[in-house]
């Protein structure tokens, strides 16, 4: 749930990147922490296993003056992708505002991927919550990659509900199409926000609620 | 679902409740954020960014521990304490949507941050219950065309 401090002229928005096991996550956001300038991040912590696969969460801070006059604090966290660590990631969902699923496009990791979405609706649920409510977008992963499904495929398979989901092709580890997901998120984070918190409240306040 | 929203008002009450506990107790810092990670307030020597972390991994550890309860027959673990060689940090549940952190050297004792943060948790209660209320409508200006980062 977004947080607005009114002192501070702070608003704070929480992004969480989703999806199958070693399809990405870390890897936007190291690219991520990489490519901001230093005075639009904080410090990116990794809870990671000896392996380096992620434990609980990888987190990012980051800061934008998208909404004039206050400073938009956008605190990005991965989930960890592995079965057994579903409390983890229910966790993690924790008033979220946005998400970002990162699907692997190797034909061989389809299978992964929709047990991944289905997850994210199951874990979203258990806070009666749901996509019809949260904004998100997709991003296909790993285009670089040899035996990869088409995008139509993966739009056909992941993106089916009643509002298309934006879609973006990405390769991670160089960078390609990493911001753009992060921008296309936080937009539609912030376009969420506004509805909910301007024109609702406005709009009470018209009836004299 | 609507924000929660800290006004000015509110954001200097809470500020003086933490203010005191961290001068009665000698703590480094002494700070409040929600079961998410939002940092409410806080009176702290450290900067604002590196706290930002702080605020989400006890948030994070907090749900973990709550879960680890749940299994022993428990709601939630009322209190936690990371014990440290010289510096540790105890962290009290409050109302089960709030924390309250206190990061505490060797000028001071566990003992006594529990007892004044006992104290201080009823004072809070109501302050933060207040945040959750609706407020008026806010007035916002955004550049549509323009990226976020």
């Amino acid at each position: 749930m977004s947080f607005v401090n009114l002192q501070k002229k702070e608003i704070n928005f929480k992004i969480v990147y989703y999806g199958p096991p070693l399809c990405g996550k870390t890897t936007n956001l190291e690219y991520l922490h990489s490519a901001i300038p230093d005075d639009s991040k904080g410090k990116m912590t990794m809870l990671s296993t000896q392996e380096d696969r992620t434990l609980y969460f990888d987190f990012l801070p980051l800061r934008s003056n998208a909404i004039k006059g206050f400073v938009s604090r956008f605190q990005l966290y991965t989930v960890p992708g592995q079965p057994i660590y579903n409390q983890t990631r229910r966790i993690v969902l924790t008033g979220v505002d946005g998400l970002v699923f990162v699907a692997d496009s190797q034909w061989s990791e389809m299978e992964h991927n929709a047990e991944s979405f289905q997850n994210l609706q199951d874990n979203l649920n258990t806070y009666k919550r749901s996509l019809h409510s949260i904004p998100y977008v997709l991003q296909f992963n790993k285009r670089d990659l040899p035996d990869i499904a088409p995008t139509e495929y993966m739009d056909f398979m992941l993106n089916q509900g009643e509002e298309k989901a934006p879609c973006f092709e990405s390769i991670a580890t160089e960078g390609e199409g990493v911001q753009d997901t992060l921008n296309a998120v936080c937009k539609m984070v912030i376009a969420q926000f506004v509805k909910e918190n301007v024109g609702s409240r406005a709009a009470t306040a018209a009836k004299g609620e | 679902m609507s924000a929660q929203t800290l006004n000015e008002e509110q954001s200097r009450a809470i500020h003086r409740v933490l203010d005191k506990l961290k001068k009665d107790t000698d703590a480094g810092t002494a700070l409040v954020t929600d079961s998410g990670g939002n940092i409410l307030a806080y009176v702290a020597d450290e900067d604002d960014e590196s706290l930002q972390t702080v605020a989400a991994l006890v948030a994070g550890s907090f749900s973990a521990t709550r879960e680890l309860a749940s299994l022993i027959g428990e709601q939630e673990f009322h209190a936690i304490f990371h014990q440290g060689e010289k510096t540790s940090i105890f962290i009290r549940c409050i109302a089960s949507t709030f924390l309250l952190l206190v990061v505490l050297g060797p000028e001071t004792t566990e003992g006594l941050v529990r007892l004044y943060s006992e104290k201080v948790a009823k004072q809070l209660l109501p302050l933060l219950v207040e945040t959750r209320r609706e407020t008026g409508p806010l007035s916002l200006e955004i550049d549509n065309d323009a990226d976020v980062f």
